[in-house]
């Protein structure tokens, strides 16, 4: 174990956190703000995914496309089509009330997930999309996994700036009004419906977005990748570690949460060979213990809900 | 305060671990292994994992190598899952400072592995078990390895057997994931080249409680024989007794997943005289059989899973090339492998590592007979294979013949 090497895996580590925290962010906007119970994260990461490797990849007989864009426009394309997606599950569903949502969610999720599984020509089926190219690979030689991860960040760093504002502006307050009482909203003369989906479609572009790094960052994606336990559940662990209706606090989140998920392993690694297939189960406990204690002694999550309030009503203070 | 206090303990747990370990490293020759203890694979995983940790016990009983180093090998759990997979790998190489991996089992686990973490990290990767076609055309700068033949080779042989029997209309029906996928497109090819034709190619679900409509849909072009590409524990139990049942097919063609005696159970004479296809190791040698005892000795009675064979093989033709290149560097063992295993080479048996490194120290090439037959790779890192042909006699299964990829 040398310190380069120990470096190099905090940067992937943190690449994975960085995927994960885009994902946090976005059922932030969708849960935390505008409280949309999204279960089918899963559904929407897939697709930025698969949207971003069709865009991006060099033209294959194996599914549609490829297109050979660059690695933005497949950013892009991906946050639009997983936007576009949001719209039309939207439409029939954003009405419900929150737990009827939850399961169009986790059906929608499904659904697709089957489709990539069976429609060959689109996504090259169960065998997946292999060879998604890296931006700019070939140019950092081996530092470039830091490259991606500057990418990361600085997406991070853009979503975090919008929703922060986004959440300060009126149609932010909106929102977390919508969140704590739908019928005095609608008193109040706003269309809760339209509000609810613009939080519905803001968050799913961010997943799409997620979805579409990821993509890039493994270079390889097939319907495996995308079962509910690590593509839904664990971003809603996050979310409620790092605590409900707070950025940074899902950053925060996602940074802990994996940390433990994939942390524990050192710990369980320190037993004898002997006993490697115990301490597989073993860290499965580790983890539940470790996520029971914060949520034991922290029901709020980490940081709980940040305190929003607009300048003026800070001032009269 | 005092929830502070715990967050900040567990903090330094998970770092206090990460250096301690490392502390008490002492000099060995350190290979990973990426195995499912947990999620969809986890029955198969404890049980391959016992094969690489056979391949070590006979390497370091024997004096362990490059000069006395003991073999160590490193488990990081795959959650059979991609994310988890690709993290422990790079684990293994950052952390540990791995090389060689043997691993994953599942391609959907294997391929990602193979080009975020292996490729680039310049870590030769030997998969025991992901048989997807994807492997072989993958640009791994030759850094990826299989001890399993592709699926597509089955599918060349059960294509020519179904022609061989005189079909001139085949329907096939696969269990959809990438192992059925790969079979039937094989098939496909191998079949049409023989100038028959595919009347139907079915994908189905595993575990439906009627797979009428799908039996009804391959049967509608009258075929002359149904080729089934299933397991006997995801349906295939079910295709065949309904097939019988609704008089939809009296002829068929099995694959490996179906090598399996519960198939004829209660329906022997319908079955009587059917064919079929499996995987199985490379005539010659008795690598098997001794594999089959010495995993005895050691773990009691080896259960009827696949690939423990084939990740203790991983295991020693990774230790070979270690051996043979004198370094732990990812580009010398990749180079090594197939420097060292050549077809005509002086044979070695799966607990003669001490032949191996004088072999090695000679300059000697080595043919293998491995625990799952002879293992020579050909020139995309994919196991050279033999495909079995089975038949099925007074409600057994015998074995007929033996082709060889």
């Amino acid at each position: 174990m040398t310190l380069a090497g120990i470096f190099s895996y905090l940067v992937f580590f943190l690449i994975f956190v960085g995927i994960y925290a885009i994902m946090t962010l976005a059922l932030n906007i969708q849960r935390g703000f505008a409280g949309l119970f999204n279960i089918g994260i899963a559904g929407f990461w897939a697709v930025g995914a698969y949207t971003s490797a069709i865009m991006t990849k060099a033209p294959s007989p194996d599914h549609l496309g490829g297109f050979g864009m660059p690695f933005v426009i497949g950013l892009l394309a991906a946050g639009i089509v997983a936007s576009i997606l949001a719209l039309v599950v939207g439409i029939p569903t954003i009405r419900l009330r929150e737990d009827y949502l939850g399961i169009a969610t986790i059906g929608i999720a499904e659904i697709i997930r089957l489709v990539i599984k069976n429609e060959a020509w689109l996504s090259n089926g169960v065998r997946g999309i292999s060879a998604i190219p890296k931006p700019l690979a070939g140019v950092f030689g081996s530092n470039y996994n830091l490259f991606f991860l500057l990418i990361v960040i600085i997406v991070i760093a853009i979503f975090y700036y919008l929703s922060e504002k986004g959440i300060n502006s009126p149609w932010g307050r909106v929102l977390r009004a919508i969140r704590e009482d739908e019928e005095v909203v609608k008193a109040a003369g706003k269309n809760v419906v339209r509000y609810r989906m613009e939080a519905f479609i803001l968050g799913a572009f961010m997943m799409g977005v997620g979805g579409a790094l990821y993509a890039h960052f493994t270079s390889f994606i097939s319907p495996e990748a995308f079962r509910p336990m690590q593509a839904t559940f664990l971003v809603w662990i996050m979310l409620i570690i790092g605590g409900s209706a707070n950025n940074f606090g899902s950053i925060i989140g996602a940074f802990l949460t994996w940390g433990i998920w994939t942390g524990t392993e050192f710990l369980t690694g320190m037993l004898p060979a002997a006993y490697t297939t115990q301490a597989a189960a073993v860290r499965v406990i580790l983890i539940g213990i470790f996520l029971e204690v914060i949520l034991l002694s922290r029901p709020q999550g980490l940081f709980g809900e940040k305190k929003y309030s607009s300048k003026s009503t800070a001032n009269s203070k | 305060m005092f929830k502070k206090k715990i967050f900040i303990t567990m903090l330094v747990m998970l770092f206090l671990s990460l250096t301690v370990s490392g502390v008490f490293a002492q000099e060995t020759v350190k290979i990973g292994t990426l195995m499912p203890l947990t999620g969809g694979l986890a029955s198969y995983g404890q049980f391959t994992r016992n094969g690489t940790l056979l391949a070590q016990k006979i390497i370091n009983e024997q004096g362990g190598l490059l000069g006395g180093k003991e073999l160590e090998l490193v488990n990081v759990d795959t959650q059979t899952n991609p994310q988890a997979g690709v993290d422990g790998a790079q684990k293994l190489v950052s952390v540990n400072g791995i090389n060689a991996i043997v691993g994953a089992l599942s391609s959907g686990v294997t391929i990602p592995v193979a080009e975020s973490v292996a490729v680039p990290g310049e870590t030769v990767l030997i998969s025991p078990s992901s048989t997807s076609p994807v492997l072989t055309t993958l640009e791994d700068n030759g850094y990826v390895f299989r001890t399993v033949p592709s699926d597509s080779l089955q599918g060349v042989v059960a294509g020519n057997l179904a022609a061989d029997l005189n079909n001139d209309k085949l329907a096939i029906i696969y269990v959809n994931n990438d192992y059925g996928q790969g079979l039937n497109d094989a098939v496909i090819e191998q079949f049409e080249k023989r100038g028959g034709e595919v009347t139907a190619s079915i994908a189905f679900e595993p575990n439906k409680v009627s797979y009428r409509s799908e039996l009804m849909e391959a049967a509608s072009e009258n075929p002359d024989a149904l080729l089934l590409i299933a397991y006997t524990d995801d349906g295939g139990i079910t295709i065949i007794r309904q097939a019988l049942e609704n008089g939809y097919f009296n002829k068929f063609i099995f694959t490996d997943g179906l090598k399996a005696p519960e198939i004829t159970e209660g329906v022997e004479q319908y079955l009587e005289g059917m064919y079929g296809t499996a995987p199985t190791s490379m005539p010659g040698g008795n690598g098997p059989e001794l594999f089959t005892e010495l995993y005895e000795e050691e773990f009691g009675e080896i259960p009827p899973k696949p690939y423990i064979d084939t990740s203790f093989d991983a295991t020693f033709v990774l230790a070979l090339a270690i051996e043979k290149a004198g370094s732990t560097e990812g580009p010398a063992i990749r180079d090594a492998i197939n420097e060292v295993l050549a077809e005509d080479g002086m044979v070695v048996n799966i607990n003669e590592w001490n032949k191996a490194k004088d072999l090695i120290a000679a300059g000697e090439k080595i043919r293998y007979e491995g625990a799952s037959g002879p293992v020579i790779f050909n020139d995309v890192g994919d196991s050279m294979g033999a495909i079995g042909i089975w038949k099925i006699e007074d409600g057994d299964i015998v074995n007929e013949s033996v082709e060889i990829q």
